[in-house]
């Protein structure tokens, strides 16, 4: 991977360029006075405790909120977009193939949501301990917080690449999407909501299965399948644009 | 050569019996569960019931748990389904039996009891359905050796079955009595009861039990220690009656008078003689606490007694249902009052570090803006500067976490137990534990109960699964031990009934235009904050120490009001206490509005105080648990008529 010139472009421009710091400081600036007022605003009440309380909940769920935003946003090349070359230039003149751009974008997506999911970790490793939540139940927060952005993060990829020169399509897209997933999957079953799912998690709540037509599946089946599905899907779509694009 | 041959065909012989025993011992074991339920198969239905559970293990030595999953709740009582696990653990040696005994209390016969044998790493269970074993009148239990007593000629008024029980079937624990109308014993020698049976009797008899002690020609059975507790008479001998004119008078309205029988001579030694003879107690009835005992000095089981046709209405009289007393106001305990108690600050010294959470984050945000500042200027080189911001994350990641999980005094749960003692006759107080038990951690909690409570119900405020509702009950010596999960930030409530004793006199005097208080703590503890309420007014007694006394006088009202309306109420709100949890007990708890407790009318008086380190009746033996424990002692009185009142 070291050796692919589009993961190399990409490192160039949001590492070492450090044009990717802003959004990095973006979800720190959000993330941390959120936690902060959490904790504090109930502390001027007689129930000081609810604070600590519901601390690292509000943290989990507001971290979730901006990796996908955020997540979104990068792959969907909304941050200095100017800086990249154009997807023609690796595929035709370059002569890099399909596979080796898609694992190039995918690794640096993968990149980018391990370093959100550093940066954010500290924040949300205090707001376990004041919440008293077991460190197991923080690790697999952080782990569903990966999961979750790969999983939507995929369809911004996507959407790059179909819409590579229509920026406001593009973006468009991926906030559309991005909503209407999140209120369909709450509507429809509510433990496939990545949200209701870190809610019932988080609380230890037992979710009541998804039934259709006498058969009876487990929540936490169906929430993996429904991601899995979503991922899967953003990850055909990505490579038929790839396709596309190539062919062109 | 012969005495070789012996000294080496004896160990021969000698290992197929200890191959044998070796292969029992292994083997795997096999276990059978019979059970028996209540008195004989019956029990009261809406009582708790002993439950005698017998393990007869055909196979090799066996360890595990006993367990009786008995459900509680239902719509019937306004909670969710939660199950209780009564639990004893058991060791089953090779090829024995072993017997346990339960009481247990289920809120509807619909749902099966399920015991449950685990162990040996196997696990046998049974069912038991309850809907053919209940009768919905209470029992009546004889208690006899002798074998040619003729039935008991109970008559048509009392519906309930006579169970005759042998001595060592009677239960340990007093809550199996519960459904129990009346125990009657009739030649029984109680040497053989243990320690625990008769201090079962005793909580019984207590707690509204009635005891019938019918006297018989082997009075030496009426002269030991155990029957002696709990004969109000101590007997002599034996005595010849020509005739009893007063038992003739009272029951034998038609047919020949008695002559000619035997009886015990006794002399009485509590409570009062109904009928006497030339000075010789017949009958006699005394009070044990809100129980009875009556003791009968004549033979109802030989001739002529027995053939009596005054009989049947002595027994009626005997068994007749005691007289329903006014229940007292229960204390209110839900989700609304321990919302209250969780606003005070000083339930829980919450650890909110506000401060150290800003400082940790300037920290962390200082650092990374510092790489950042360092990166975009080429301070340093790249390597050095990531390798800074990974330390950096170590260092917030890990020395934050470590700092907020080991900072603050929170402990892991909080038990609060409010009991309130309802002072009745006889030095006894009937107790309402309310307990309610807050935990910060995900855990399981044990709060232990000490033994002789009555009814335990266990709310779970919030709607889950079986799992996160389920108790789980063991017995530990003098407490029951009650177990169950908790998550953070959770709370379970427990209400617990009992009998407790606390002798405080208290005597209230009409003398016309004055009422005179004569308080008497004869109990081992002082009473804080004591207040007297009588006519809309409130009076700040101050503390009673144990053993002091207390006599105050208070002016009447000139004239009585005409009407209840104008009757003057007196708002309790008004009465303040220097503990902040004291107060929010009292007006949300003890006396809530919503009871029509919350202001006091002119038709009682009350009297109550704070008890001061009052025994425990609810505790934990977990050091991580902050407990709280606060008791409060009341009497009501009612006023109508006037005259003399004598309390406890």
């Amino acid at each position: 991977m070291k050796d692919n010139p589009v993961f190399r472009e990409g490192v160039e421009v949001y590492f070492v360029e450090g044009q990717g710091i802003p959004v990095y400081f973006y979800l720190l600036v959000t993330l941390a006075p959120i936690a902060f007022l959490t904790l504090f605003l109930p502390s001027l009440d007689p129930q000081a405790w609810t604070g600590a309380a519901n601390l690292f909940r509000v943290s989990a769920i507001v971290a979730l909120l901006l990796l996908l935003y955020f997540g979104l946003r990068l792959a969907n090349r909304e941050f200095v977009p100017w800086r990249f070359l154009p997807l023609k230039h690796w595929l035709s003149e370059e002569g890099v193939g399909i596979s080796e751009v898609a694992g190039a974008q995918l690794a640096l997506f993968c990149l980018h949501t391990s370093f959100f999911i550093l940066v954010a970790a500290p924040l949300l490793l205090w707001a376990g301990a004041i919440s008293r939540t077991s460190l197991g139940l923080v690790l697999t927060t952080l782990g569903l917080l990966f999961f979750y952005s790969f999983a939507y993060g995929v369809w911004g990829l996507a959407a790059a690449v179909f819409w590579e020169r229509r920026v406001e399509n593009r973006q468009v897209f991926v906030r559309c999407l991005f909503f209407a997933l999140m209120i369909v999957s709450a509507l429809v079953y509510l433990p496939a909501n990545p949200i209701g799912f870190l809610l019932f998690h988080l609380g230890r709540k037992e979710m009541a299965p998804f039934v259709v037509g006498g058969w009876r599946w487990p929540a936490g089946v169906i929430h993996a399948a429904f991601h899995l599905f979503v991922f899967g899907l953003g990850l055909l779509a990505y490579r038929l644009a790839l396709r596309r694009e190539s062919s062109q | 050569m012969s005495h070789y041959r012996a000294k080496t065909a004896l160990p021969l012989c000698a290992l197929p019996f200890i191959f044998f025993s070796l292969s029992v011992a292994a083997a795997e074991a096999q276990v059978k569960i019979d059970t028996q339920v209540g008195f004989h198969g019956l029990f009261r239905l809406g009582y708790p019931f002993p439950l005698r559970v017998e393990l007869a293990n055909l196979g090799g030595v066996a360890q595990g748990i006993l367990e009786v999953r008995v459900w509680k709740g239902g719509p019937a009582r306004g909670v969710d389904l939660y199950p209780v696990y009564h639990r004893r653990r058991v060791l089953l040696p090779a090829q024995s039996r072993k017997s346990f005994q339960f009481t247990i209390d289920p809120d509807s016969v619909s749902r099966p009891l399920t015991l449950t044998f685990s162990g040996a790493g196997s696990r046998w269970s049974k069912e038991i359905d309850l809907r053919r074993h209940f009768s919905a009148a209470p029992l009546l239990v004889l208690v006899t050796e002798n074998n040619f007593l003729p039935p008991l000629p109970v008559g048509p008024t009392f519906a309930g079955p006579l169970i005759s029980l042998a001595l060592g079937d009677l239960p340990a624990d007093p809550r199996a009595y519960q459904g129990v109308s009346a125990l009657v014993f009739y030649e029984q020698s109680l040497r053989d009861l243990s320690r625990r049976q008769l201090a079962a009797l005793e909580g019984w008899l207590s707690s509204g039990g009635r005891m019938l002690i019918l006297g018989s020609l082997h009075y030496a059975l009426y002269q030991e220690a155990a029957m002696s507790r709990f004969l109000p008479v101590r007997v002599a001998g034996l005595k010849r009656f020509s005739a009893l004119p007063d038992l003739d008078r009272r029951y034998g309205k038609a047919g020949a008078p008695l002559k000619d029988l035997w009886g015990q001579a006794a002399r009485l030694v509590e409570g009062r003689a109904v009928l006497e003879d030339g000075g010789l107690p017949i009958l006699v009835e005394t009070d044990r606490g809100k129980g009875k005992v009556f003791y009968l000095a004549v033979d109802v089981g030989r001739p002529p007694l027995s053939r009596w046709e005054g009989l049947p209405a002595l027994f009626r009289d005997l068994l007749a249902s005691l007289p329903e007393r006014s229940p007292t106001p229960q204390a209110r305990w839900d989700d609304t009052v321990f919302s209250q108690l969780l606003a005070t600050p000083s339930f829980i010294s919450a650890y909110v570090p506000v401060r150290s959470f800003f400082l940790w984050t300037l920290f962390y945000l200082g650092g990374a803006g510092a790489v950042v500042w360092g990166w975009r200027e080429h301070r340093l080189s790249r390597r050095k500067l990531a390798l800074c911001f990974v330390l950096l994350n170590a260092l917030a990641s890990l020395g934050g976490y470590l700092y907020f999980s080991r900072r603050g005094n929170v402990p892991d749960g909080v038990l609060l137990t409010a009991t309130l003692l309802d002072g009745s006759t006889g030095g006894y107080a009937e107790a309402q534990s309310n307990v309610a038990l807050f935990s910060t951690q995900t855990r399981a909690y044990g709060v232990l109960v000490e033994n002789g409570w009555s009814d335990l119900e266990a709310l779970y405020p919030r709607p889950g699964t079986a799992a996160e509702s389920a108790v789980v009950a063991e017995e530990e010596g003098s407490a029951t031990r009650f177990s169950f999960p908790l998550s953070e930030w959770g709370y379970r409530l427990l209400r617990i009934r009992s009998q407790s004793l606390f002798p405080l006199g208290l005597e209230l005097e009409d003398r016309g235009d004055r009422l005179t208080l004569r308080l008497n703590n004869r109990s081992a503890k002082d009473l804080t904050e004591c207040w007297f309420v009588v006519r809309g007014q409130s009076f700040f007694l101050g503390d009673i120490a144990r053993g002091s006394s207390l006599v105050r006088e208070f002016a009447r009202e000139a004239k009585a009001p005409a009407s209840e309306s104008q009757r003057p109420r007196l708002d309790l709100r008004e009465i303040r206490f220097d503990n902040r949890l004291h107060e929010v007990l009292f007006r949300h708890s003890f006396f809530p509005d919503g009871q029509g407790l919350g202001r006091w009318s002119g038709d009682g008086a009350l009297f109550f105080g704070w008890v001061r380190e009052a025994s425990p009746r609810v505790w934990t033996d977990d050091g991580h648990v902050l407990a709280y424990d606060y008791t409060l002692f009341r009497v009501i009185i009612p006023l109508d008529g006037g005259g003399d009142l004598d309390e406890g």
